[in-house]
C-alpha cells in the first residue's frame, strides 16, 4: 500500500478515535444521570415498601400501595431480602406470603422464569421457592439439572422447599452426578429436608456410588438419623471398595464415639496410606481407651507431619490424659520430631 | 540512516496494530464479562445463596517494618463477615518494632508449634498465639523476602485455602466473602485475584474501608485511571480466556496444596506474585490438569499508591524488573504444546507488549520527532501519529471509565467522574511516557545485572 494512503486511513482513524472518546464521555454522562436517578427511585420505592413487608405499618393488604412496572424487580428483590433476613420468624412468614400473593409476586415469578437472563430466572427460582409454590415444577426440575451450578443449585433448593418429598428422588440422583456443586450448600439442602426423606435414599445412594462418587458422598450422610449412618459407615468399612473411601469412614465413627468401633478404628492405625493413618489416630482420640496410647506413640515418629500431629492429638485426648504423665511421655520420647508434636499438642489443649 | 526509517516505520506501525488489537479484543470481552457478573450479582447477593459454605481460610500477612500498618490491618481483618478463617502474620525480621506492637496488643505468648517445612524459608525463629484471640497466630522469622515469608505462613497455614494480604491493604468486610465466590461456583479454580483500587483519598476507619474520593494528587489521580485500566478491563479480559498472569500481591486467594505442589513462591524474584501466577499456568498445563485462575471485578481491597516521584519511579522499576523476571523464569509456558491461551494468547502478549513494549514506544517516539525534523515524515503525518497514540490512550482509558460506569460506580460524586475524564486525557501527556522510560530504566537494570551475575560467576570458576 501506498504510505500515502496509509496515511489518509491512519488521519480518518484518529479523526474517529476523537469522535468515539466524545461519545463514549457523553454516554457515561448519561449512565451517570441515568443511576441517579435510578437510585432516588429505589430510594423513595424501599422507604415505602420495606416497613410494609416487615409489617411496621399498619397497612391491610387490600390498601396495599400500586407497584409501577419499572419497580417489579426492585420489589421481588426487596421481598427476598425481607424474606431471608426474617427466615426464623413465622408470622413475618405468613404475612410476606399474603402480600406476595396480594401483589402479585407469584405471577412475576412465573413471568420471570421464562426470560433468557440467568439473573431473572435465579430471582424468579428463589421466589418460587420461597413461596412453596407448585405450579412450575416441572420447570424447576428442568432447572435442576441445569449446566449452571448456581442456577441448578437454586432449583434443586427451590423443589426441595416446595415438596421435599417428591423432591428427594430427583434431588439424591443430581448429588451423586454433580461434582461441581459445593459440599456445604448441599449438606445444607439435605438438612432443611430433613432426615426422615433423606436418610434411606441418601444411604443407598452411597453404598451404591463408584468409589470416587462415595468418598465426596459418604459426609453428606451425617444429616441422615444416626443410627442409619452409622450402619452405613460400618457395612463400606468392612469391606472398603478403595482406600480413599476410609478416611471419611472413620471420621464419620469417630464423631459417634461408640466404643463398639474401637477395634474398627486400631485396625487401621497402620495403614500403608498416610491419610488413613491420620484419620484412624483421629479417630482413635475420640473413642479410644488408654491402652491404645501405646500404639500411637509409635505414630509419633510417623514420616508424615499429619500422622504425627493426629497422633498426638488423639494422646492429649484421650482418658489417660494428665500433665504428669505426658511430661513422663515427653522424657521417654528419643525423637526430635515425636517431642515437638506431641509439645505442640499439649499446648494447644492447654487453654481449653 | 534515513533508508531504514520505512522498515522501523513498518515495523512501528504493524506493532501499534497488533497492541491495539489485542486491547480492543480485551475491551470487548470486558464489557460481556462485566454485564454478566453484575447480572448475576444482585440474585447472588441474596444471603442464602453464598451463606454457610464458605471454606475455611488462613488469612497470610507477610510484615516487613510495618509498625505503622500492621495494628490497622489485624484490626481490620478481625472485623471480616466470615465464618471460619485464622490470621498467620509473618515477621520477615523487621528491625522496627512490629513484633513487640503486635506482642502488646494481642498478648502473644511463645508456642511450641511443631514446624512443618513443606516450603524451604529463612530460619523461623519462634511461633507466638495470641492469648486474646485464638485465631491469631504470628512467626517471626529471618528476613528472607516477601516471597519467603508467605511460603513461612503456608507452611503453618491449618485451612486447605490461604488468602494472601499485604499489610497495608485496606479492606471491606466483606471482602473475603466475596472473593471466595468463584471457588463456590466453580471447583476447578485453583487461585483467585482481587481487584485493587487506589485508597489515597479515601474514607476508612481502623482499617475498613467506607467511601470512594478522589485525592488532590496528580500523580495519585494518575494511578486510579491506572487501576481502573488495568483491573477493568486488563484482567477481566484475560480471565475468561483462563490466561491472566498476575494476581496482585495486595489481595488473592489460592488453594494451598496446589501453590506447594509447584514449590510455592520463589524468594529471588521481585514479582514473586506474577512469577507464581505464571509458573501455576506452566506447571498446571503441562501436567494437563483442569484448572482455572480467576478474579473478582469488585473492587474488595484498596492499596496505598506511591504518591511521590522518586516512590513511583522505584516501583515501576521493580514492576517491569518482576515481569521480566517472571516470563524468563516460566519461557516454558510459550507456545506450550498443551495449547492453552495462556501460554498461546497471554504470554506473547506479556513477552512482547509488555516486556519489550516499553524499547518499541520509545523508538516510535524518536523515530517521529526525528524524522520530523529531519524532513522525511510530513507535518500531517506527524500529527496523525500523535493524535493516533495518545487518541487510543485516551479511549482506552474512557472504556474503562465506561466499564466502572456500567458496574460499580464508586466515584460516586459527578465532580469525580469528570475530573478522571480529564485525567483519562492529560495522563498521556508526559505521565504515560516518563512511565515508559522508567521501564526502560528497568529493562537496562535488568541486563546489567545480569551481565554483572555472568562475570562473576565467570570470575568465581576462575579463581576455584
Amino acid at each position: 500500500m501506498h504510505s500515502d494512503q496509509i496515511l489518509t486511513i491512519a488521519y480518518w482513524v484518529a479523526i474517529a478515535i476523537v469522535v468515539l472518546v466524545l461519545f463514549l464521555m457523553i454516554y457515561i454522562l448519561f449512565l451517570r444521570v441515568l443511576l441517579l436517578m435510578k437510585e432516588r427511585r429505589y430510594r423513595n420505592f424501599s422507604a415505602l415498601w420495606r416497613p410494609i413487608l416487615l409489617k411496621n405499618t399498619k397497612k391491610k393488604l387490600d390498601h396495599l400501595p400500586r407497584i409501577e412496572l419499572a419497580d417489579r424487580f426492585s420489589y421481588l428483590i426487596l421481598w427476598n431480602m425481607v424474606r431471608e433476613e426474617k427466615q426464623g420468624d413465622e408470622k413475618l412468614r405468613d404475612w410476606l406470603n399474603s402480600v406476595a400473593l396480594a401483589t402479585g409476586v407469584d405471577r412475576a415469578a412465573k413471568r420471570l422464569l421464562r426470560k433468557h437472563s440467568v439473573r431473572k430466572k435465579l430471582l424468579a427460582v428463589v421466589t418460587l421457592g420461597q413461596l412453596r409454590d407448585k405450579s412450575q415444577w416441572e420447570k424447576l426440575c428442568q432447572m435442576a439439572v441445569s449446566e449452571h451450578a448456581l442456577l441448578s443449585l437454586a432449583a434443586t433448593q427451590a423443589i426441595a422447599r416446595i415438596d421435599p418429598m417428591a423432591a428427594v428422588p430427583v434431588i439424591i440422583p443430581l448429588i451423586v452426578r454433580r461434582v461441581d456443586w459445593p459440599a456445604a450448600k448441599v449438606a445444607s439442602i439435605l438438612k432443611e429436608i430433613g432426615p426422615d426423606l433423606v436418610s434411606e435414599p441418601l444411604v443407598k445412594a452411597v453404598t451404591h456410588a463408584p468409589a470416587d462418587d462415595m468418598q465426596r458422598l459418604i459426609p453428606y450422610l451425617a444429616t441422615c438419623h444416626d443410627t442409619i449412618t452409622l450402619s452405613a459407615v460400618r457395612q463400606i468399612l468392612a469391606n472398603p471398595p478403595d482406600d480413599k473411601v476410609i478416611g471419611p469412614c472413620l471420621n464419620a465413627i469417630g464423631r459417634f464415639r461408640d466404643a463398639k468401633d474401637q477395634e474398627l478404628a486400631r485396625h487401621y492405625l497402620n495403614h500403608p496410606r498416610w491419610h488413613v493413618r491420620a484419620h484412624a489416630a483421629a479417630c482413635i482420640g475420640r473413642i479410644g481407651t488408654k491402652e491404645d496410647e501405646k500404639k500411637l506413640v509409635t505414630l509419633l515418629t510417623d514420616q508424615e507431619w499429619w500422622v504425627r500431629y493426629r497422633a498426638a492429638q488423639a494422646i492429649v485426648e484421650l482418658p489417660s490424659f494428665s500433665m504428669a504423665r505426658m511430661h513422663k511421655l515427653k522424657d521417654e520420647l528419643k525423637d526430635r520430631y515425636a517431642r515437638d508434636i506431641l509439645d505442640q499438642a499439649i499446648a494447644e489443649r492447654r487453654p481449653a | 540512516m534515513i533508508e531504514y526509517f520505512p522498515i522501523v516505520e513498518s515495523f512501528i506501525l504493524i506493532y501499534f496494530i497488533g497492541l491495539n488489537s489485542v486491547y480492543l479484543m480485551l475491551n470487548i470481552l470486558s464489557i460481556s464479562g462485566i454485564a454478566r457478573y453484575m447480572q448475576s450479582r444482585d440474585v447472588a447477593g441474596l444471603p442464602h445463596l453464598f451463606s454457610g459454605f464458605a471454606p475455611p481460610v488462613t488469612i497470610i500477612v507477610p510484615a516487613y517494618n510495618e509498625e505503622a500498618n500492621i495494628l490497622n490491618t489485624l484490626h481490620s481483618l478481625f472485623q471480616h463477615n466470615y465464618p471460619e478463617y485464622e490470621i498467620v502474620v509473618v515477621n520477615d525480621g523487621s528491625s522496627d518494632r512490629t513484633l513487640d506492637i503486635m506482642k502488646k496488643e494481642y498478648s502473644l505468648v511463645p508456642f511450641p508449634e511443631a514446624y512443618r517445612a513443606r516450603i524451604r524459608t529463612t530460619r523461623v525463629r519462634a511461633v507466638y498465639h495470641s492469648t486474646v484471640d485464638p485465631r491469631l497466630r504470628v512467626v517471626d522469622k529471618e528476613n528472607g523476602g516477601r516471597g519467603d515469608a508467605v511460603n513461612a505462613g503456608i507452611n503453618i497455614a491449618r485451612y486447605p485455602w490461604f488468602c494472601r494480604v499485604d499489610a497495608d491493604s485496606i479492606l471491606q468486610k466483606d471482602s473475603l466473602l466475596l472473593l471466595v465466590q468463584p471457588l463456590l461456583e466453580d471447583p476447578t479454580v485453583v487461585a483467585c485475584g482481587g481487584t485493587v483500587r487506589v485508597a489515597n483519598g479515601c474514607k476508612s476507619k481502623d482499617g475498613i474501608f467506607i467511601e470512594a474520593d478522589l485525592s488532590r494528587k496528580p500523580l495519585v489521580l494518575f494511578q486510579i485511571v491506572e487501576y481502573l485500566r488495568a483491573f477493568l478491563y486488563g484482567r477481566m479480559g484475560w480471565s475468561p480466556m483462563n490466561a491472566h498472569l498476575i494476581i496482585s500481591g495486595a489481595f488473592g486467594i489460592y488453594h494451598k496444596e496446589t501453590v506447594v505442589a509447584v514449590g510455592g513462591y520463589r524468594s529471588d524474584t521481585v514479582g514473586e506474585d506474577m512469577e507464581l501466577v505464571v509458573r501455576l499456568h506452566r506447571v498446571l498445563s503441562k501436567q494437563r490438569k483442569r484448572y482455572h485462575i480467576t478474579f473478582v471485578p469488585e473492587p474488595i481491597c484498596w492499596t496505598t499508591v506511591p504518591d511521590t516521584r522518586k516512590k513511583l519511579k522505584k516501583q515501576r522499576i521493580t514492576w517491569q524488573i518482576g515481569l521480566i523476571e517472571s516470563l524468563m523464569m516460566n519461557r516454558g509456558l510459550l507456545f506450550l504444546d498443551q495449547g492453552t491461551f495462556a501460554g498461546w494468547l497471554a504470554f506473547p502478549f506479556a513477552l512482547f507488549f509488555e516486556w519489550l513494549g516499553p524499547i518499541v514506544e520509545s523508538l516510535g517516539y524518536i523515530i517521529i520527532i526525528v524524522g520530523f525534523f529531519v524532513g522525511y515524515i510530513s507535518m500531517k503525518a506527524f500529527l496523525t501519529f500523535l493524535v493516533l497514540a495518545i487518541g487510543f490512550g485516551v479511549l482506552l482509558s474512557t472504556s474503562a471509565l465506561l466499564l466502572e460506569e456500567m458496574s460499580f460506580h464508586l466515584y460516586k460524586k459527578p465532580w469525580h467522574i469528570i475530573a478522571l475524564f480529564m485525567v483519562s486525557v492529560v495522563e498521556n501527556f508526559g505521565y504515560r511516557q516518563l512511565n515508559t522510560f522508567w521501564r526502560v530504566i528497568a529493562i537496562f537494570y535488568y541486563f546489567r545485572d545480569k551481565v554483572r551475575e555472568k562475570m562473576a560467576r565467570r570470575n568465581r570458576k576462575r579463581l576455584a
